[in-house]
């Protein structure tokens, strides 16, 4: 099971899938065709079939803040590519050493290959959700949880603001707050290592990124980011996309990415972030 | 800062015989600054709700390098089967799965602050997450506090399946569905698939949190045996830092060692 979770990881890494096959014990249905747990297996694998997402009023938390917290969210962000998120005709400001070096970039080298983290704005394909911790204090914190490699991202929600001077980080240094229903967060602090997409779309220590998340009824989440990088794009701009709300009951499973990872020895690939 | 980190955890993480742990119950906090002795000695802090507040973060709870003496038993005690104790004694512990950044699970609570996140959400408190400063070796674990049941045949996970109920102001986590590839300590005590667990935690004071912590694998152990371990409050200016074990993990190479790959 755990070889099959971690193959579907690759494929789905590789290929994001509208509709995530599912590892399943097969039988044989009356008619003599393999069923999964979840209907029917064919060629393509197990077909997933599950209602559309909820479209009331989204959940609220007792103090009337909007809770993200309630599910599992799927489909945002990036991935592929982040220009799918830009609007309609425009394109992504690179300067000319962010061009030359995304040119430069080959998928192999991905960090995500070496199961490195993928960083603040990629989760895509993998489920994730928002924690929002309860305390003896008033909220402080929230927490992103990805299923990739359990990983969790921290936002500080208490007031305080980023130290003057930072380490850069893969996940940065993250505060956050509400306006109206929306979640901003607010990032700087990161390291220029991770991918923004599987096209190697770069950035540069200097990247603040400014997330807006809105859900929008009970099974939409908007995500709308504003990179600001001096150091690679020549002004900044928006990306927007959607996550939608994953089934009730659904949870995130375990993938440990480094368990067994064959890809450097699989491929011949030498691992881009070993030391000398 | 990176590197730092690294080196603490192969000096704090790695080494057997730590001289300064004499105290059992607890496993030495490295650098980890923790709260005063005046804040540690406060009440317990609650939530709008009364429930205790857990979060912490914590350092120590559980076990590093012998879970034997750092449960509280005298040596030989621990009732490994004869079959548990041999491969124990065979272990090297550069063997050990985390040297290759795979999780350290449970009950094993290294030198690294991690604490519990309490969901506040619609529905409750739906979950209880405990976040790991290790980061990408075994970031996360999850407790399910809806009072759902375990599933009849649940795969064998690294973190297994852990559901929990809080008995007056105890946290009782109940967990099956391990796997048997990760080591209790760095001196490799085993265990088996049919490893049960169950966790009773409970915070005493504002700084000292005790795991009342039960075994019970009767594929490694002759009966079921009873540990405790005691965490401490990190100090309230402190959050988790940001560790990333996989990068530029070089261990193996610079070693010279060669771990034994569990799924080989």
């Amino acid at each position: 099971m755990r070889k099959l979770l971690a193959v579907v990881g690759i494929i789905a890494l590789a290929v994001p899938l509208l509709a995530r096959p599912v590892a399943a014990a097969q039988a044989q249905e009356p008619g003599g065709n393999p069923t999964g747990v979840l209907g029917p297996v064919n060629a393509l694998g197990q077909e997933v079939q599950r209602p559309p997402a909820p479209t009331g009023p989204p959940p609220r938390l007792p103090d009337g803040t909007i809770d993200l917290g309630d599910g599992i969210w799927v489909g945002s962000p990036f991935g592929a590519d982040i220009g799918i998120g830009l609007k309609r005709g425009e394109v992504l400001p690179l300067l000319p050493s962010a061009q030359a070096l995304m040119a430069s970039r080959k998928g192999v080298d991905d960090p995500v290959n070496w199961c490195l983290p993928l960083g603040v704005l990629r989760s895509s394909p993998y489920p994730f959700r928002f924690i929002q911790n309860y305390t003896h204090k008033k909220p402080t914190h929230m927490y992103i949880l990805s299923e990739w490699m359990r990983m969790y991202r921290q936002v500080f929600m208490d007031g305080r603001r980023h130290p003057s001077e930072l380490d850069p980080t893969w996940f940065g240094h993250s505060t956050g707050w509400y306006e109206g229903d929306t979640l901003v967060i607010d990032t700087v602090g990161l390291n220029d290592k991770f991918w923004f997409d599987r096209r190697g779309t770069p950035h540069t220590e200097r990247l603040h990124t400014i997330e807006r998340w809105t859900r929008v009824d009970a099974g939409h989440l908007v995500q709308e980011v504003t990179i600001d990088d001096p150091g690679a794009y020549s002004r900044p701009f928006t990306v927007t996309f959607q996550a939608t709300l994953s089934q009730p009951g659904d949870e995130l499973m375990e993938y440990v990415c480094q368990e067994n990872n064959q890809y450097g020895v699989a491929s011949g690939s030498a691992n881009p972030f070993a030391g000398p | 800062m990176r590197r730092l980190l690294v080196v603490s955890m192969t000096l704090l993480g790695l080494s057997v015989g730590v001289p300064a742990q004499q105290r059992t119950g607890s496993i030495p906090t490295g650098g980890t600054p923790l709260v005063s002795a005046a804040d540690a000695s406060r009440p317990v802090p609650r939530l709008p709700d009364g429930r205790v507040d857990l979060t912490g973060p914590w350092v120590g709870g559980g076990s590093n390098a012998d879970i034997e003496r750092e449960g509280g038993l005298k040596p030989g005690e621990l009732p490994l089967l004869p079959w548990a104790r041999k491969l124990r004694d065979s272990r090297r512990e550069q063997d050990e799965p985390y040297t290759i950044c795979l999780p350290m699970s449970v009950p094993r609570i290294n030198p690294f602050p991690w604490k519990f996140a309490m969901t506040y959400t619609s529905r409750g408190l739906s979950h209880v997450y405990l976040l790991h400063e290790l980061g990408d070796s075994g970031a996360h674990r999850v407790v399910y506090m809806d009072g759902r049941q375990h599933p009849v045949d649940v795969v064998p996970t690294w973190w297994g399946h852990s559901i929990g109920r809080f008995e007056g102001d105890t946290l009782v986590i109940d967990t099956v569905g391990y796997n048997d590839k990760f080591w209790f300590d760095s001196r490799g005590t085993p265990h088996t698939e049919q490893l049960h667990t169950v966790e009773r935690w409970t915070r005493v004071n504002f700084g000292t949190l005790v795991n009342d912590f039960t075994i019970d694998d009767p594929g490694a152990f002759s009966r079921p045996v009873q540990l405790k371990f005691t965490a401490q409050h990190v100090r309230l200016d402190v959050d988790l830092m940001e560790f990333i074990c996989l990068e530029d993990n070089q261990y193996g190479i610079a070693g010279g060692f060669t771990p034994a790959q569990p799924d080989r």
